[in-house]
């Protein structure tokens, strides 16, 4: 009955197109008001702890870094350097725009932000090149999901926290399977360029490619800095975060000189909106979490499903696609703080380990960025390539087929995501 | 007036993060450089961070930036979704109006006990008054948009800000 209550009203609250952060709110207080006997002042304290849960404090501060890297200058030469270098071969453009995605999503923790960061400057420069608007924009908005996978990535950051798995853990076991995603999709671009007849540039001399390499190299810095801290163990992802949003600031005003001091202070107000949006949504979704926790409900289902006798593989595919389906109707944080506390403690009694699951979910969030009705990367992409959405979609579908067979190899060959994990922290 | 204020706010709020993201810096560049560090820095930051957040939501509901589903109401006929509209704005208002009592009562307990923050010498109460702080400005900002909504000068469909997440 509570579940049901809980469950219902947030639905019905979603429906009404009340914002995400207050829909999670309401339905728990109401919940916890009817049927439990917490009191509003526990709840208000629930609310306040969001803020203070150490790994949350890295979002604020990814937020900065990527907003200075998009508007500076970062972004551009690093796809200068990933285009110089794939340059060579048939699609190497395309071949290059994955990469430059992967490279920047090790900058920044969000992926419409790498669509946005990558996509409006390499779809312009395929279509001159003699791509159609449609293949460029569908490789873009495709590679873009990289951005949650490749460490940083903020909604890593928001499973760590809510489930208290090790983000350092999670950003270390995206790495194996980011970087396997950018070498199928660089191949599958390679083997597919005679048939989808892709243009060929003439190919960049050494030099060209080590100028580029050089003008890139403080981008390629800060990749060095943010991942190299955290995996050397010499930062915790939150200090990592910080480092950068300073260092993201530091380039972008005083090496390229991209944004003017005067300009600092939009960046911030920008930083600032993105971040208490998404915090809005982490503390009321701290508050759902709450009354799962107090009303025992994931034990009750626990209970349901030991009863039923589910083994691990067929939990996983109804995880996958209850993921898929939420993924398509809401962003990616939003899906992970509601879903994330049900299936963890499931996940857990299967022997699930919780580095893997969180793969597995920002796998599907990937996926429901680039799903419609509701993909985040679809949107923002036929805002930058300036095509109807229904054109996006049609465009990025074929790749859609693509993640969906990586997403099966991640969900049933763990060691993809944990090798990485294991061998560095001896786990 | 009221722009002047709105900007005011957003300053605050780039301010609040700024703080915060230097504060950190230099905790990092202390403890790792100089083998030093401030005790009271985490805790400043979180209080800060509560403040950013709190002071930030209300700011949401005036540019509408708040993530929200389209799904459902944008297949309503125009007066359904008015209808809808309307409701979805007063259980808002009574989330606010919760959220405000339960922290002011908050406040109150913390005030009772006199407890003080860890490292800085300030009570708990007034760091954490930003709680009903943020929930009174936000019940302010939806009744704002309530008004908008019964005038039907604010449009029951928006579309989501791309590129924020």
């Amino acid at each position: 009955m509570t579940i049901a209550f809980l469950i219902g009203t947030l639905l019905l609250f979603l429906a009404m197109r009340m914002p995400v952060a207050v829909s999670l709110g309401l339905s728990s207080v109401l919940t916890l008001l009817l049927f439990g006997d917490q009191t509003l002042l526990s709840l208000a304290q629930r609310f306040s702890h969001a803020m203070e849960v150490y790994p949350l404090l890295a979002v604020p501060f990814f937020i900065v870094a990527a907003t200075f890297m998009t508007n500076g200058g970062v972004a551009r030469r690093l796809i200068v350097f990933a285009n110089a270098v794939t340059g060579r071969v048939r699609g190497g453009l395309a071949m290059g725009s994955v990469l430059a995605c992967m490279l920047f999503a090790a900058i920044s923790g969000s992926s419409p932000a790498t669509v946005v960061a990558v996509g409006s400057i390499t779809i312009v420069g395929m279509v001159g090149a003699g791509y159609t608007r449609e293949y460029a924009t569908g490789v873009v908005t495709t590679a873009g999901t990289l951005g949650i996978l490749i460490p940083p990535s903020i909604v890593m950051v928001v499973y760590g926290a809510i489930t208290e798995t090790s983000v350092g853990a999670l950003f270390i076991a995206g790495v194996v399977p980011g970087v396997l995603l950018t070498i199928v999709m660089m191949t599958a671009i390679f083997v597919l360029s005679r048939r989808d007849d892709l243009p060929q540039r003439s190919a960049a001399s050494w030099r060209e490619i080590l100028r580029a390499g050089r003008d890139a190299s403080w981008g390629l810095l800060l990749i060095a800095l943010v991942l190299g801290g955290i995996y050397g163990g010499i930062f915790t992802p939150t200090e990592a975060a910080a480092v950068s949003a300073v260092a993201a600031m530091l380039i972008a005003v005083f090496v390229y000189r991209d944004i003017s001091p005067r300009q600092i202070p939009d960046v911030l107000v920008q930083s600032a909106r993105v971040t208490t949006m998404l915090m809005f949504i982490v503390a009321n979704a701290y508050l759902f979490a709450f009354v799962l926790t107090t009303e025992q409900i994931p034990q009750s289902i626990a209970a349901a499903a030991l009863a039923m006798d589910v083994s691990p593989w067929a939990f996983l595919l109804l995880v996958n696609v209850i993921l898929l389906i939420a993924g398509s109707l809401m962003d990616p944080t939003s899906v992970v703080l509601i879903l994330a506390p049900i299936i963890f403690p499931l996940a857990i009694g299967l022997g699930i380990d919780p580095v893997h699951l969180g793969v597995i979910m920002v796998v599907n969030m990937e996926i429901g960025m680039v799903t419609p009705p509701i993909g985040l990367n679809l949107f923002v992409a036929s805002g930058v390539a300036g095509l109807p959405l229904t054109a996006v979609i049609r465009a990025s579908l074929p790749w859609l087929a693509l993640l969906l067979a990586f997403l099966v190899l991640i969900t049933y060959v763990p060691v993809i995501s944990l090798f990485l994990p294991n061998l560095m922290m001896g786990r | 007036m009221l722009r002047s204020l709105d900007r005011l706010e957003e300053l605050l709020a780039a301010a609040l993060l700024a703080a915060m993201t230097l504060l950190t810096f230099v905790q990092v560049v202390l403890r790792y450089v100089f083998n030093s560090g401030l005790v009271w820095s985490l805790e400043t930051t979180v209080y800060l961070f509560t403040w950013l957040v709190l002071l930030g939501i209300s700011g949401g509901i005036r540019t509408d930036s708040h993530i929200a589903v389209e799904l459902v109401t944008t297949r309503l006929s125009a007066p359904a979704r008015q209808v809808v509209a309307v409701v979805a704005v007063l259980l808002a208002l009574l989330y606010a109006a919760l959220m405000f009592v339960g922290s002011w009562a908050l406040i109150g307990r913390l005030r009772d006990f006199g407890s003080l923050a860890h490292d800085i010498p300030l009570p708990r109460w007034l760091l954490l008054s930003a709680l009903p702080i943020g929930f009174a400005l936000l019940g302010l900002r939806i009744g704002q948009a309530a008004l908008g909504v019964w005038k039907g000068t604010r449009a029951a469909s928006h579309d989501d800000e791309p590129g924020s997440r």
